[in-house]
């Protein structure tokens, strides 16, 4: 249903990785949703035209996502003519990702294609010519969005979600069964089991979500560790050609250099980092803090440490879900063993293979290859919409209980199209001998 | 003096359940009625089973009644067994069932529609319409009579080229024993509109003195009782009810003679309700069940019948009688009247707009079974709907309709007119998405209003009712305010097990008292605020779609962008709005967008209020 009265959320820059990443907010809401994920001046207090510096945080735990700039629009001086704000952050895809999942945590709705523009002409911020155009650029991007989808919906994905969906509309025509025919001795259903069948196949199928982003969008590598512990050399192992200046003395890497990789067929994004150490030399003390926030970005981080001299324990605050860890110059003699981490010989070759086996199994977590993967995020949003309404369904009297279960179907139809009152009908009556 | 000259605001076809309603609304806006009806003293009449409400069906009584209509009432003044249903599963699906005695019900029904002066019984069968300038001009009957009148609505019930079938035998009939209308669907089929074939079925009536009582079980009936209206009448606890059970005997003697059913012959092929199966149809469907539940309904305080509801059946009347006596209790049962189906003309309801007015003749409206429904409640809602239109239509009126988040009346329209059936509609809680805030003890806060404005209740009964709705919010603040055990008391309230009179125990009373029902609605609001909340806010975003008209011109055949499919759809549905366009089904998100950008277009700028900021919260 297109409702006008919501507040939308996109990522309004071009996918991929630029300088500046934009997330766009509009609507009724926009200023108290804004205010929810901002730290820095609250835009409510701010006029149109105004700006505040300042950091994005997730509204739920209040962890910060990045720093950027605010920039506040009030209605109807705005490009959609109602109020809106755009975040300006760093260009990263997995920061404008979290970006936009913090603003539909705190309220808004992720826009369909073509939203803002037809907000924009809707209230007439466009003109009677740039009208014209307004329609078959929703349209192409409409069509283009369902062909994404069709695309990314094969017939496995399509028979997973209805696997979700098939015990919901199942207990959801019991339900109203009950409710309906209330006199004819329906036995009451096994709510419990149902609900948990499909949030099970739902959680399984959200599991696959990063696995199927990364897929499609490529992953961020980072390679960090103590100055002249071989990030480079290893960077330059994984491409098979050298791209990063190695040299034995520490502190040859003052930036960092990216080079992009293919783990069979997987895209990935390999970003070598100056060393981590503290170092007096301001170019590359600036590196480093560059590194660890590179590190912050990634969908994985290598932390190599030398084998052959003291270990060095990665940095703390480094989340371990994202790590992965390297003993580096495995070729030499080792002066200290680790189970936790996995050595390496850049020069010989001897663990390059298992290292990418690693990388490649960490970056798609459990999900298996073959199976169908979450091609959106917006997929992956309704699934978790739904997944929330049977929560909320989790003893719920039996009309909540229905109309929880309403929701979390609606919440999947987005996804796969089905027809929910009329499914539901059609099993109430092929499954209860109802009716006087 | 000759009827034949008269000339009345409003024609109603047909006293059943929606005719009786048109008539009554259509009077009490100020119409001169005529009530065409082949036998005025089977006015009111219940033809199938004599009970009124259930789940879905009471929200719609309830509706009728803050709508000031005849249902509610006659039920509760004929009412012999009152029953609250799902009253522990929740507000949007409890729901109250009235059994009635026919006779008495029938009685109501009349006594309070002909002390209406404006209603003017007439006896016929009406066959056609006198149409002028394209526009209806009155109903002719089969004696050669015309009744004048420049708007008419038809409800014919099942009467429509009527066919009643016992086992492989059938005559032309209306209802049991009487005539069927044999030349109005000719009529309304010559004027373009689309007709259905569709049946249903009534079971057998059992003399209530060869029932064993004793071998049944009682379903003893609601004390105090419960009413529609909220006074129950002098013999609303008077009788139980009782059900029994089929038995293996019963499916076997069922299953060995299928053959002499004219449906399972093949000789009927109009389409059935599926809530509303034949015994036969669930013997032979449910074959795995050992056995159905019937429930065993008194016709009256003293008529000699009982109903059993649960065991409609077209076999022959030979066959009836022995399949009843395999039934616990009906051993030695005699049969008073035998079970038959009808089959029946039914009107495409597609071929009526949203308020219920024909497409293909300007001052002819339809309600009622003719239009697709099936039951008392459904028929009573929407001739209360057509009998508004036909007597705003009568004094030069625009017609009115209800948006779907409305009520259950609204969506059965809705459902009917934007989707079209291919069974009998039933009324079910399913059907309403926004059930939680359209509940049957509401009904007077949302319709109310619309009464008055309608002129179909007096404004005192508007402020009566304000009056209670304020003293309700006037009770939540003061409870906002207040703490119980340091908690506020109106999330103590919200506590399961918890209930009003606790936290008024702990916190005192309000300064002004709240009766029951009062008392009620403050509980159910603060327990359910949060889920009220919630389809407030989708019905808000519905609202929106509401307030976009579709001009009745548009040509959809020039509004870029559209799919095939969606003008096909628009064009014959005409959607008054955009919300009820973006609900047909075929037309899609994609569509409504071109609509809307077609639209503004064609407005040209500012006449158009954007949508978004009129709705806008906090």
């Amino acid at each position: 249903m297109t409702g006008l009265s919501d507040t939308i959320a996109a990522v309004a820059t071009p996918p991929g990785k630029g300088a500046i990443g934009i997330l766009r907010l509009s609507g009724p809401e926009a200023l108290t949703i804004g205010a929810r994920v901002w730290r820095g001046r609250d835009p409510r207090r701010l006029a149109g035209g105004r700006f505040s510096h300042g950091r994005m945080v997730d509204p739920e735990t209040g962890e910060t996502l990045d720093e950027g700039l605010l920039l506040v629009f009030r209605a109807p001086r705005s490009y959609t003519g109602e109020d809106a704000l755009e975040f300006q952050l760093h260009g990263s895809p997995a920061v404008l990702r979290r970006g936009l999942a913090a603003l539909t945590a705190a309220g808004a709705r992720p826009a369909r294609p073509g939203e803002f523009t037809l907000r924009a002409y809707l209230n007439g911020r466009l003109d009677l010519a740039q009208a014209e155009s307004v329609l078959a650029l929703v349209e192409a991007e409409t069509e283009t969005a369902r062909r994404q989808a069709l695309k990314g919906l094969g017939r496995e994905l399509t028979a997973r979600i209805a696997a979700a969906e098939a015990p919901l509309l199942d207990l959801l025509a019991h339900v109203q069964a009950t409710l309906d025919y209330p006199e004819e001795g329906v036995e009451p259903p096994r709510v419990e089991a149902a609900l948990e069948a499909a949030a099970r196949e739902l959680r399984s199928l959200l599991a696959t979500e990063r696995a199927g982003r990364i897929a499609r969008e490529g992953a961020r590598l980072v390679l960090l560790g103590p100055p002249n512990a071989g990030k480079s050399s290893l960077l330059n192992a994984l491409l098979g050609y050298p791209r990063a200046l190695v040299a034995p003395e520490p502190g040859t890497t003052r930036d960092y250099l990216e080079a992009p990789l293919a783990l069979e067929g997987l895209p990935v994004q390999a970003i070598d980092t100056a060393g981590v150490r503290t170092s007096n030399d301001p170019v590359e003390a600036a590196g480093v803090r560059r590194g660890l926030e590179l590190a912050e970005g990634a969908d994985l981080v290598l932390w190599l440490s030398d084998q052959s001299r003291p270990q060095v324990p990665p940095p703390a605050g480094l989340d371990p879900e994202r790590l992965l860890l390297v003993a580096s110059k495995a070729d030499r003699p080792p002066a200290w063993r680790d189970p936790r981490y996995l050595p390496v010989s850049a020069r010989t070759g001897a663990g390059l293979e298992a290292l990418k086996a690693a990388i490649r199994a960490r970056l798609l977590g459990g999900a298996e290859e073959g199976e169908a993967w979450l091609t959106s995020a917006r997929q992956a949003e309704a699934l978790r919409r739904a997944l929330g309404r049977l929560e909320a369904a989790r003893g719920a009297p039996d009309d909540l209980l229905a109309l929880e279960l309403e929701a979390a179907l609606e919440a999947l139809a987005e996804v796969t199209g089905t027809a929910v009152a009329e499914a539901t009908l059609d099993r109430i009556f092929a499954n209860f001998c109802l009716g006087k | 003096m000759g009827v034949s000259r008269e000339t009345f605001d409003v024609v109603v076809v047909g006293g059943g359940h929606a005719g009786v309603e048109a008539a009554y609304a259509a009077a009490r806006m100020g119409a001169r009625v005529a009530l065409l009806t082949l036998d005025p003293g089977r006015v009111g009449a219940m033809p199938c089973n004599p009970a009124v409400g259930g789940p879905g069906k009471s929200q719609l009584v309830h509706e009728v009644q803050a709508l000031g209509g005849l249902i509610g009432r006659a039920a509760d003044r004929a009412a012999i067994h009152t029953r609250v249903l799902n009253r522990s599963k929740g507000p949007a699906v409890q729901s109250l069932r009235v059994q009635v005695d026919r006779d008495l019900y029938a009685l109501a029904v009349q006594e309070l529609l002909f002390a209406h002066p404006g209603v003017v019984p007439v006896r016929g069968e009406a066959v056609g319409f006198r149409i002028e300038n394209g526009a209806l001009a009155g109903v002719e009957t089969a004696d050669g009579r015309v009744l004048l009148a420049p708007a008419a609505v038809v409800a014919a019930g099942t009467f429509l080229a009527g066919r009643v079938w016992y086992g492989l035998r059938s005559r032309p009939a209306g209802r049991q024993g009487e005539p069927p209308a044999r030349w109005l669907s000719r009529a309304l089929r010559a004027l373009g509109h689309r007709l259905m074939r569709f049946k249903t079925g009534t079971p057998p009536r059992i003399r209530a003195d060869t029932v064993d009582y004793r071998a049944l079980v009682e379903v003893p009936a609601e004390r105090p009782p419960e009413s529609f209206s909220g006074r129950p009448g002098p013999h609303a606890a008077a009788r139980p009810t009782w059900r029994t059970h089929t038995t293996p005997r019963t499916h076997r003697l069922i299953r060995e003679n299928l053959g002499f059913s004219p449906l399972y012959a093949g000789r009927v092929r109009a389409v059935g309700p599926r809530y509303c199966p034949s015994i036969e149809d669930k013997v032979v469907r449910f074959a795995d069940r050992e056995r159905h539940l019937l429930f065993v309904e008194p016709d009256g305080l003293a008529t000699s019948e009982v109903y059993l509801q649960g065991f409609s059946s077209s076999l022959p009347p030979e066959l009836q009688e022995a399949m009843v006596r395999t039934l616990p209790g009906f051993e030695r049962a005699a049969i008073q009247r035998y079970a038959y189906a009808v089959e029946y003309d039914a009107v495409d309801p597609t071929e009526v707009d949203w308020g219920l007015a024909s497409r293909r003749l300007p001052g002819l409206f339809l309600a009622g079974q003719v239009l697709g429904t099936s039951g008392y409640e459904e028929a009573a809602a929407l001739g209360l709907l057509a009998g508004v239109n036909a007597a705003r239509r009568a004094a030069g009126k625009a017609p009115v309709a209800l948006p779907r988040a409305s009520s259950y009346l609204a969506v059965m329209v809705d459902d009917l007119v934007g989707k079209g059936v291919d069974e009998p509609y039933r009324m079910m809680t399913s059907r309403v998405e926004l059930r939680l805030l359209v509940r049957g003890d509401n009904a007077d806060e949302r319709l109310v209003p619309l009464g008055v404005a309608w002129g179909l209740l007096p404004p005192s009964e508007g402020e009566r009712v304000a009056a209670k709705y304020a003293r309700i919010g006037r009770e939540l603040d003061r409870l906002a305010g207040l703490r119980v055990d340091g908690v506020p008391a109106l999330l103590y309230l919200r506590r399961p097990g918890t209930g009003y009179d606790e936290v008024l125990a702990r916190v005192g009373p309000p300064s002004e008292p709240l009766d029951r029902e009062e008392r009620r609605q403050v509980e159910l609001r603060a327990k359910y605020a949060g889920y009220i909340e919630r389809q407030e806010r989708l019905r808000r975003r519905l609202a929106e779609l509401e307030r976009h008209p579709l001009p009745g011109g548009i040509d959809y055949r020039r509004v870029p962008s559209l799919s095939s499919e969606a003008r096909e759809r628009l064009a014959r549905a005409r959607p008054r709005t955009l919300a009820e366009a973006a609900r047909l089904p075929g037309v899609r998100d994609a569509d409504v967008t071109a609509l809307l950008v077609y639209l503004t277009k064609r407005e040209g700028r500012g006449g158009w209020s954007p949508a978004s900021r009129a709705t806008s919260s906090s």
